[in-house]
């Protein structure tokens, strides 16, 4: 499955645990070192398309309302979203280890 | 709701109804939280700009896309895939009669293109593109009730190149206005296939085909005397 680079970005950063729309811009801007930033509306045309492909769904998280807004919507993987994010992991690591001795001078 | 929300709410009119419907809060939502952390001036005229900026790069990818979605989710049986043809006989039929009045009566629309009518003040064609222009506001009002095939906005869009297409067309030597409007309501029906505009637009206008020109050569011969 040929995924957006956004689309990839957000499954990662979901791997880690389920997140509104804010942390996971925010996680993927982290991981990126502020290289990749999703606005708005990258951000939530792709966790539609995403839901729509049964690659994440909404959780039924609400945070206690002291401490977070509750109209805020808690994404997650599924089973199979879990799969994709694991193989696109996997495809970018296959890259990042051909290239390891021409490009950063590492042994294999 | 803040003045910061409410002209990023009218920016998000940009993306069809069915994309705000789906995350146009969560957008809002977003935007809000990220002026919020912004600790300074700069930092939110930065978040201004990005915001833009991904407006204009994923609401045109949006609008194709829903095109594209409604056709293939929907099934055939809705209005995102119905049929071609009726649409076509609608959008043609301004185009046809023009050709069968032309065919039948040589010169009937001669009146239309005596340089009088501008002598005298009598710019019909504008009259016309005027009259084409608030029957097009009315059909986009429709439009946005009925939620039309495409989204109204992107209809204002592609009607504005059609009226713009219009003085194009008309410089082509021996290019009837007439046939030129025809045309170009003919492709603008076409390519956004907006029901509403169509039929707004279609009857009027065949009837202004048909009776304009002796209305027009009745004014020119009061003119003259």
């Amino acid at each position: 499955m040929a995924l957006p680079r956004s689309a990839v970005q957000i499954l990662i950063a979901l791997g880690e645990g389920e997140r509104h729309g804010y942390a996971i811009m925010r996680t993927v801007e982290a991981a990126t070192a502020g290289s990749v930033k999703l606005g708005p509306g990258t951000l939530y045309t792709t966790l539609a398309r995403l839901e729509a492909e049964g690659l994440i769904e909404e959780s039924d998280t609400r945070p206690d309302a002291a401490i977070d807004d509750q109209r805020r919507r808690y994404w997650r993987l599924t089973t199979s979203g879990r799969a994709v994010a694991v193989e696109e992991v996997r495809r970018l690591a296959a890259i990042v280890e051909r290239a390891r001795p021409w490009a950063l001078g590492e042994e294999r | 709701m803040t003045r910061a929300e409410r002209v990023y709410r009218a920016l998000l009119r940009a993306y069809p109804r069915s994309t705000r419907e789906a995350c146009g809060e969560d957008m809002v939502q977003l935007l809000v939280d990220r002026l919020r952390d912004a600790d300074s001036s700069f930092a939110m005229a930065r978040v201004w700009v990005e915001a833009i900026a991904d407006i204009a790069m994923t609401a045109p990818r949006e609008h194709v896309t829903r095109r594209w979605a409604v056709k293939v989710v929907e099934g055939p049986v809705l209005e995102g895939h119905r049929p071609l043809a009726p649409d076509v006989r609608v959008a043609a039929a301004p185009l046809l009669l023009v050709v069968i009045v032309a065919l039948a009566q040589p010169g009937y629309y001669e009146p239309l293109f005596d340089d009088r009518m501008v002598l005298a003040g009598l710019p019909f064609g504008m009259a016309v593109l005027a009259l084409a222009a608030i029957l097009a506001m009315v059909g986009i009002l429709a439009a946005r009730r009925n939620d039309d095939l495409v989204d109204p906005w992107v209809q204002v869009v592609l009607l504005a190149g059609v009226l713009v297409s219009f003085p194009v067309m008309r410089m082509v030597e021996g290019f009837y206005t007439a046939v030129a409007t025809a045309m170009a309501m003919t492709l603008f029906v076409l390519v956004t296939r907006f029901r509403a505009l169509m039929l707004a637009l279609a009857v009027p206008f065949a009837v202004w085909l048909l009776f304009g020109p002796p209305i027009v050569a009745a004014l020119l011969n009061s003119v003259g005397e």
